[in-house]
């Protein structure tokens, strides 16, 4: 080092001879300082600082910076701190473990507080050599040599980490730690790092992570063989709080993510599948029992992870098709409607509640359901046909005494599972049937919530959907109308009726139209309908009337030996009961004869006749069926308590052949609107390829029923044979519109 | 190519080409000569009557050759009535139904091809055929003709599953598909009667994009569900 002045003086003095004596005298004056420095800061290290002026240090130092010897004087300064802290690195290695960190912690405040003393005497050297020659200031110096010659130290480094994982270890078990040495600890590592948290993250953090990876995957797999999904749930709950509170306790804050990455990783991530699907307390079990809590927290943890969310909607989601499927496809339930249609609400609402109250309301996991039911309520090819069976008994009786807002709450309800079902038309065509059938019957108990479910309809589905059904509507309050005309009508006859008449007057095309065969009515009733048909077409000139007599009813007087009675019968019934005024006995042949009754009809309303219940006819065989060798006679034994009999019908069950009848129906009716959409859509674009033309028309029909794209297809090249469409000469897949 | 129909004896009411076109085509006929004048044009020294006079040696009834006429035709021109060269000088004439030539297309076709006597004709034929079959456009040409020339069905737009196939075995006999999808329209498992033109044009595509074991076949292409049951019919007969 001497050597270095050395030639500093003969530089200058080649430059400036009459300086030469100044530069000597200037050589012994900078030594001089250098060993008052050298005194006072080996004073500083041995804590006697006081003693010290700190006015006379500073002037030196500046005099040596001040005459260029800046370098002369950080290197001495440097090798000093060198030395000493040798000999502190020294005295930590000695301690023994459990004064190890103290020890350590104490040198560490010591070089603070002595580096920050050194500093301020240093103060100008920091201004201006290590400005000029870019090197750590005096401070970052000594926190460097600290770094390199302490925590560095061979037998130091490894030490120091041990131990602190080793207090950190002591804490996850249970044991009471100095908390706040490790906070020193931690912190000085950052402070080493100056600028940066490299000796932190050497020295420390990288080998925690790695420990508390280790520890928790050991400690998972010990927990997830002994507990229950929600106990070990409970576990990771704590676990993970304890971490984030280890860091905001003593540790840096950047290792906050890191930490929970690792830990979450171990603990939840490795064994998400196996909580998952743990028997009897997994997912399924919490979603049968409706443990809330539980599906809150596993929402909760699993949030925390990737995928760990997915993971939960595929098993809700094979879940809820599984449980779905069974309901659609029990026989048992299935025969029943009611039942069938009242597990899927309730099944609904199930799932809604946990929906709201244990996933927070997640958007995703709604989506995820709706699916789910829309998938199983379309396996079942009579799901439209159940739920319009559902409302109907609703409606019918259901709703009796129940007040106006829950009767919304159900249909609400109601068309919530409404909205999963695909073919829309098919339902339009049952709720046809089942509202004609209330209407004309006059079964329906409100007339507010017939309306009601309509106008959800229309919302949900459009003017077009519901035009029809409010046609009936219409139908039945004009026949009101008619109904009071054609009474005043009836008092300026010559002839008066013989008995009342009430007629629903319906437009053909709103209601549901069954080929009506024509049962021959008796004279006096025939008479009653000529004169309602005069009176009608005096009053709508042009139009057809035509009786459909399979829908109607009557009340008649019948006299028994016993006791009069007043028989409620349809007409069909009526027809056949008149015929014994004038006979005792009739065979099925003749009665089919006489009154041109339909077969099936004319079977099933005999039946309800012979019932056992209300035997108003007897039956000379015993089957329980008819036969058409059967004999009736008319049974002068009837009694009943009751003077109005209402002879109950027997349930007309939708025969095979009706139903595929309905099918072909609603088939015939989606080739037209599919062409109809595929004309509208072409018209528009004039040009369009396939794939798109295709997903167009689905999307179009969406609201009614979902096209098969097969089907399209076929409506596709009809249109094309018949020249409504072309494929396009450059392109096959391009459909022109041709005009 | 000319099906031998038993109804030999149809009583077709030839289109007697109006006089007036007649003299058209003649006029047609002699601006043609001064503007190109050929060989054997020179040699003849009436082409259009060579034309002429050959139809009427054929013909069997006034203005038409009938399904035997053209037969006897085909035999002295070297080449059998359903050979592809026939249905190229169908195609040359654009005559309107199989198995029966009008005299105006007759004449109109022959001079299309410049052939005034059989042995020119017979070499201009095969000489066109295999200009046809090497090109992609004209071919496409010749093979919409034929659907519209084979059919009496349905003013034309559908052509019965037979004919369709003999027809395939002619044009399109180098396809891979051709012998499946023949013997596909011939099972009767489908209950095909007939196809439509679109099906006809769509089939050509088909031989030339769909590949040998249809593993390019897409059925939410927009091909005709035709032959989204074809190719199931080719599957399940290789399973």
């Amino acid at each position: 080092m001497s050597t270095k002045p050395q030639q500093k003086i003969n530089l200058t003095h080649l430059k400036n001879y009459n300086a030469s004596y100044q530069q000597a005298d200037n050589t012994i004056l900078i030594n001089t300082a250098w060993k008052l420095l050298e005194d006072a800061i080996k004073t500083i290290h041995s804590k006697n600082a006081s003693s010290l002026s700190f006015e006379e240090l500073y002037r030196n130092a500046y005099n040596v910076v001040l005459h260029k010897h800046g370098e002369f004087l950080y290197n001495n300064l440097k090798k000093l701190l060198d030395t000493h802290l040798k000999n502190i690195a020294q005295g930590v290695e000695a301690a023994n473990d459990e004064v190890f960190l103290k020890e350590l912690n104490r040198c560490w405040n010591d070089h603070k507080t002595s580096m920050m003393m050194i500093r301020d005497i240093l103060m100008y050297m920091d201004r201006t050599y290590v400005d000029q020659s870019k090197v750590a200031p005096v401070y970052d110096l000594g926190l460097n040599l600290f770094r390199d010659n302490v925590i560095h130290h061979k037998q130091i480094k490894d030490r120091l980490t041990n131990i602190l994982l080793e207090m950190i270890k002591k804490e996850r078990s249970g044991e009471m730690i100095n908390r706040l040495l490790i906070k020193n600890i931690t912190q000085m590592l950052i402070e080493l790092g100056i600028n940066s948290k490299i000796v932190y993250e050497e020295s420390f953090e990288n080998q925690f992570l790695a420990t508390t990876a280790k520890y928790y995957q050991l400690e998972s797999q010990q927990l997830i063989s002994t507990c229950s999904c929600p106990d070990y749930m409970k576990k990771v709950e704590t676990c993970l709080k304890d971490e984030l509170e280890r860091v905001s306790l003593y540790l840096d804050g950047s290792t906050e993510s890191k930490l929970k990455e690792v830990s979450e990783k171990q603990l939840i991530s490795n064994h998400m599948k196996t909580l998952v699907k743990m028997e009897n307390s997994g997912l399924i079990s919490m979603l049968t029992d409706d443990k809330i809590e539980d599906l809150k927290r596993m929402y909760i943890l699993f949030t925390r992870v990737p995928d760990g969310l997915n993971l939960m909607k595929d098993v809700i989601s094979k879940h809820v098709r599984e449980i779905g499927r069974e309901i659609v496809m029990d026989e048992e339930k299935t025969k029943e409607q009611g039942t069938y249609f009242q597990s899927l609400l309730d099944l609904k609402d199930k799932y809604d509640n946990l929906h709201i109250n244990a996933f927070f309301n997640d958007k995703q996991f709604q989506h995820t359901l709706h699916q789910s039911f829309e998938y199983f309520i379309n396996l079942n090819p009579k799901s439209p046909e159940f739920i319009s069976l559902f409302i109907d008994e609703k409606l019918k009786k259901g709703l009796k005494g129940v007040g106006e807002e829950e009767v919304d709450i159900l249909l609400d309800k109601i068309l919530m599972l409404f909205r999963f079902i695909q073919e829309k038309d098919v339902f339009e065509k049952y709720y046809k049937q089942h509202l004609a059938k209330r209407l004309l019957l006059g079964r329906s108990v409100s007339d507010d919530a017939e309306r009601n479910m309509i106008a959800k309809l229309k919302t949900e589905c459009g003017y077009q959907f519901t035009s029809k059904l409010e046609g009936m509507f219409t139908d039945m309050r004009l026949s009101v109308d008619t109904m009071n005309g054609f009474k005043q009508y009836t008092q300026t006859l010559q002839s008066p009726l013989t008995f009342e008449l009430s007629v629903h007057v319906l437009t053909t095309g709103f209601w549901p139209t069954q080929n009506t065969a024509h049962c021959i009515l008796p004279r006096e009733i025939l008479h009653c309908c000529e004169a309602f048909k005069s009176f009608y077409l005096s009053q709508h000139n042009g139009r057809l009337v035509v009786w459909q007599t399979n829908m109607g009813t009557a009340e008649i007087k019948a006299s028994f030996p016993s006791k009069t009675h007043e028989l409620q019968v349809s007409t069909y019934q009526m027809v056949i009961l008149l015929l014994f005024n004038d006979t005792q006995k009739i065979g099925f042949k003749e009665i089919a004869e006489t009154t041109g009754i339909p077969i099936p009809d004319l079977k099933r309303n005999l039946m309800a006749l012979t019932s056992a219940k209300n035997k108003i006819l007897e039956k000379e065989s015993e089957s329980k069926t008819i036969e058409e060798s059967d004999v009736f006679a008319f049974n002068t034994k009837f009694k009943s308590k009751l003077y109005k009999v209402k002879i109950m019908s027997v349930i007309q069950k939708e025969t095979p052949v009706e139903v595929s009848e309905t099918r072909h129906k609603v088939d015939e009716d989606r080739k037209h609107q599919i062409e109809a959409s595929i004309v509208r859509i072409m018209k528009a674009r004039k040009t369009m390829d396939h794939s798109n033309l295709i997903s167009e028309v689905i999307k179009q029909l969406s609201s009614r029923f979902v096209p098969n794209p097969i089907i399209v297809k076929k409506r596709i090249e009809s249109l094309i044979e018949r020249e409504y469409l072309e494929r396009s000469k450059q392109d096959r897949k391009i459909y022109n519109y041709m005009a | 190519m000319v099906r031998k129909g038993s109804n030999t004896t149809t009583t077709t009411t030839a289109k007697s080409a109006p006089a007036t076109k007649q003299a058209e085509s003649v006029r047609k006929k002699r601006k043609n000569d001064e503007d190109k004048v050929q060989p054997h044009i020179k040699k003849s020294s009436s082409p259009f009557t060579s034309l002429q006079m050959m139809f009427e040696k054929y013909k069997d009834e006034d203005n038409l050759m009938g399904p035997d006429a053209i037969c006897k035709f085909c035999f002295d021109l070297g080449l059998a009535p359903e050979s592809i060269q026939v249905l190229v000088l169908a195609w040359q004439m654009n005559a309107d139904k199989m198995g029966y030539f009008q005299k105006e297309e007759f004449v109109v076709g022959l001079e299309k091809l410049k052939s005034y006597d059989l042995v020119t004709l017979k070499k201009e034929l095969i000489q066109l055929t295999a200009q046809v079959l090497g090109d992609p456009n004209k071919f496409l040409e010749l093979y919409k003709f034929s659907f519209g020339y084979s059919s009496e069905l349905v003013n034309k737009k559908l052509l019965d599953v037979n004919t369709a196939a003999e027809l395939l075995e002619l044009v399109l006999p180098q396809s891979v598909h051709t012998p499946n999808f023949v013997s596909f329209l011939r099972s009767d498992k489908h209950n095909l009667k007939v196809i439509n033109k679109d099906h006809w044009l769509c089939y050509n595509e088909f031989s030339k994009t769909v590949k040998r074991d249809l593993s390019n076949y897409d059925q939410q292409d927009a091909w005709p569900l035709l032959f989204d049951t074809f190719v199931e019919f080719v599957q399940e007969q290789d399973r």
